[in-house]
């Protein structure tokens, strides 16, 4: 037992030495809005999805504008809150995070581990806009079958969604008031979501373009519904808008550059400088090409805080109205 | 036979640099999977920076040479060190290292080879020539098949039960419980926080992994004085590699294996964690050695290796047939495509062809190195064992708490890999087995998974499990595979305490 009792002390020591750099030291801002070593650029999400694809190609940018690496690092887990926790346990001017609106539905639910007041939004580098999509060999061919059966028989057509309480499920709830009632089916992984509609599962999936390209390209799912009033440029296909079924006020997913709120403002000024280059990068853009991203995708930090706020505001404003929260 | 002439092609017209990237790819692969919390995963992401400045096939090539050798690298220290470099490596450490541990550690490292040698090929003839039925059977599958999946996955505790039934099915269950904490994917709800962020991030599977094998080994040992392992001396290896006859008296364990690997990996992300515990459990049930696993039968290294290497083969055909990664690192090989302008589906072999035969031919010929390369590298690695456990065991702790950091690059892990390291510790002296634990962190949270988006998908009629046929006949299999795993268990337990009891008996009068 003495042994025992010793090797524990022995390896939390182990584990103390590894520790994290936490603490509120400036560390990489020289405090003049200059950086003198690496920002870690966290994606709290998997490698290889959407976070991570945009990130790796925003980060060569970051590191022209600012002259200091900014290495990706990949913290999955929780719906983007495992990530968010170590962005604020990290030094604030070595980290920021880049992070989808999906993570701010969690703070909307209540079930987060940050408050919009721990961070700062730095620039927004997407914006796309969501779909329901059916496959070409499912049971139902258009937006009429779906809506149709929907309303015959309320909560038996399934749509594939990300979890329960999030951004899907607030603009699902949005047909269900208009008398589209479908049963949301939640997946947490995006290739189960897909997979789900392939093998004919589910009958319709919500999803972004970007996120079901190659799906498109291969002629196995088609758009039945887009949730917003003006059709996606770079999209075919004979959809309907979800505001010619009444649903107006709907919630588009974009993704965002986060800091630490720690992180002084005018370090935060120079990275979002910075992030401004991401406009004209032509990698980046043609990324946002490829995944059919909505154009005029990035806003500057000025714009981006209140339209943070907004966003949030709206996603519990609706979330309410919809049932989808308490 | 066209593909065989564009894939000689291929190889011809990637010249030294094909060459390069292959052995380089498989070289990386196998020291992140033998290093324990480094996975393959992240060594596929870890040379993605490196990628984008070549074209997508030499990017593909040196990724799939890192994934696949990625799958057999941690049997090296699992058979040696009994630590699993991955999580499907595992199941090998029950026989594996139990056969170094007599002395057999060449030849347990020589079956490793082999089995994902074999394993790697009978998942490519499968990519090759049959990627579109399997695709298709593939898309048979649900929530509900998955599920039945993941259960026939978790009966193979019974095969890893040890000399309690009882035990590791507590251990099971530990596992399970422990891995619902934090936020739900599904509802988005809070469990068993108590309100402290560590514990609300949840409790990462590789970090319980690293804990209870690599940290509670150098624990039991030093505990132990590093005293009573009989270390191998490497003058009497002769060879690694087995003999036709041998092989032949195995061929049933690694046809089962291979079988079962293919078959699992018809589920995206079931990868090769669930099919090399699934293909332990079946080799239990109907191997032919089936007596001998666990006590150091190489039919328990045949069937799981061979498993987890024909695994890659069916995550790839998910990819280049579906566009779904079927696996961790076949998302990261997504975004290499998407990367390239490339995406991948059904007209990805009409419309890339070069590039299909490329990765067909990157594919086989690294599976040919990565067995070459194993088997080199087994001798110097066997002079491990000769190195003072001592010095071994402190690389060991080194790497558990670099691993630890490494998977989300956050401190919580590190705490949490010494909690399962100081728990694994106590388990083992209690007698509770720790593979039960893994085994239930690892599929305990796919299970519920599956089973809350089936439920959900058909308004809570459970009788879909039973009506769909495919989830029927598998929960039949799963029930039956159970009873018998708890009868032998059961009976195997009765005996050894009776023969215990005879040897107090005898040793009173």
């Amino acid at each position: 037992m003495t042994v025992a009792v010793g090797l524990f002390v022995a390896t939390a020591f182990g584990a103390a030495a590894c520790g994290d750099t936490g603490g509120e030291s400036t560390g990489g801002g020289g405090g003049d809005g200059k950086f003198n070593r690496p920002i870690t650029l966290v994606v709290p999400f998997t490698p290889g999805s959407g976070s991570d694809q945009a990130a790796r190609l925003v980060s060569p940018v970051l590191e022209k504008g600012l002259g200091v690496q900014f290495p990706v690092i990949n913290v999955p887990g929780a719906t983007g809150n495992t990530g968010m926790t170590k962005l604020l346990q990290s030094r604030p001017s070595e980290t920021i995070a880049s992070v989808p609106a999906d993570t701010f539905a969690t703070v909307t639910a209540g079930t987060s581990t940050f408050k919009l007041e721990d961070i700062k939004p730095i620039c927004r580098i997407s914006l796309a806009p969501s779909f329901i999509w059916i496959n070409t060999k499912g049971k139902y061919k258009s937006w009429d079958d779906l809506s149709q059966a929907a309303k015959a028989k309320p909560d038996t057509v399934t749509v594939a969604t990300v979890g329960q309480g999030g951004i899907d499920d607030i603009m699902l709830g949005a047909l269900a008031q208009k008398g589209f009632k479908f049963r949301t089916v939640p997946f947490a992984e995006n290739s189960e979501r897909k997979g789900a509609l392939l093998s004919n599962d589910v009958d319709a999936l919500y999803e972004q373009s970007g996120d079901v390209k190659e799906n498109i390209d291969g002629g196995q799912f088609i758009p039945v519904l887009m949730f917003g009033s003006e059709k996606q440029k770079g999209l075919k296909g004979d959809y309907t808008l979800s505001s010619d079924v009444g649903v107006t006020e709907v919630i588009d997913q974009y993704r965002g550059l986060y800091a630490n709120a720690k992180m002084p403002d005018n370090e935060v000024d120079a990275v979002a400088e910075a992030c401004a280059a991401v406009e004209d990068d032509p990698k980046y853009t043609e990324f946002q090409e490829r995944t059919l991203e909505q154009e005029g995708g990035f806003m500057p930090r000025s714009e981006f805080e209140a339209y943070v706020e907004e966003s949030l505001g709206k996603m519990e404003k609706l979330g309410k109205q919809y049932g989808v929260y308490e | 036979m066209d593909i065989v002439v564009d894939m000689f092609n291929a190889v011809i017209d990637g010249g030294i640099s094909f060459w390069i990237l292959l052995v380089g790819g498989v070289f990386i692969g196998l020291l992140v999977g033998v290093l324990p919390g480094l996975t393959f995963v992240m060594g596929v992401l870890l040379i993605l920076p490196f990628t984008y400045s070549m074209g997508a096939g030499q990017a593909l090539v040196m990724m799939i040479a890192v994934y696949v050798a990625g799958t057999y690298g941690g049997a090296l220290t699992a058979i040696l060190l009994n630590i699993p470099g991955e999580p499907n490596d595992v199941p090998l450490t029950r026989d594996g290292h139990t056969m170094a541990r007599r002395g057999r550690a060449a030849e347990a490292l020589g079956w490793a080879a082999l089995a994902a040698l074999f394993g790697g090929i009978a998942g490519w003839l499968l990519l090759v020539f049959f990627s579109q039925p399997f695709a298709s059977v593939a898309l048979s599958f649900g929530s509900a098949e998955y599920f039945a999946i993941v259960l026939l996955g978790l009966t193979s505790v019974l095969a890893l039960s040890g000399s309690s039934t009882m035990k590791a099915l507590i251990s099971l269950f530990a596992g399970m419980l422990l891995a619902t904490v934090g936020l739900d994917d599904i509802y988005g709800a809070v469990r068993y926080d108590f309100g402290t962020t560590i514990l609300r991030d949840g409790i990462n599977y590789l970090a319980i992994l690293v804990g209870v094998y690599a940290l509670t080994e150098a624990l039991t040992r030093f505990a132990e004085r590093f005293a009573g392992k009989a270390p191998q001396q490497p003058a009497e290896i002769k060879t690694t590699i087995p003999g036709l006859s041998a092989i032949r008296s195995r061929l049933g364990s690694l046809t089962r294996g291979m079988a079962t690997g293919v078959f699992v990996s018809a589920g995206p992300g079931a990868g090769s964690t669930v099919g090399s515990f699934v293909a332990y459990g079946v080799e239990k049930q109907f191997g032919k050695h089936k007596d001998e696993l666990g006590k150091g039968s190489p039919s328990g290294i045949i069937a799981p290796q061979s498993a987890s290497t024909a695994s890659v083969s069916g995550a790839l055909i998910h990819l280049l047939v579906l566009g779904i990664p079927g696996s961790g690192a076949s998302a990261v090989l997504l975004g290499v495509f998407q990367l390239n302008n490339i995406n991948p589906g059904p007209l990805i072999f009409e419309q890339q062809e070069e590039l299909i035969a490329t990765i067909f031919a990157g594919l086989i010929i690294s599976i040919f190195v990565m067995f070459i390369m194993g088997i080199l590298a087994a001798k110097p690695m066997i002079r491990m064992l000769n190195v003072p456990e001592v010095y071994v065991a402190a690389f060991v702790v080194l790497f558990a708490y670099v691993g630890a950091f490494a998977l989300r690059q956050s401190i919580s892990d590190v705490w949490i890999m010494t909690a399962f390291g100081v728990l694994g510790f106590f388990m083992l002296r209690g007698g509770y087995p720790l593979a039960p634990l893994v085994l239930g962190a690892i599929l305990g949270p796919l299970a519920e998974r599956y089973f809350t988006t089936t439920m959900i998908r058909n308004a809570n009629d459970w009788t879909v499990f039973f009506t769909r046929p495919l989830s029927a006949v598998l929960l039949t299999i799963t029930v039956a595979v159970f009873a018998l795993l708890a009868y032998r268990a059961i009976r195997d337990s009765r005996r050894a305490r009776a023969v215990t009891d005879s040897q107090i008996a005898g040793s009173r009068t």
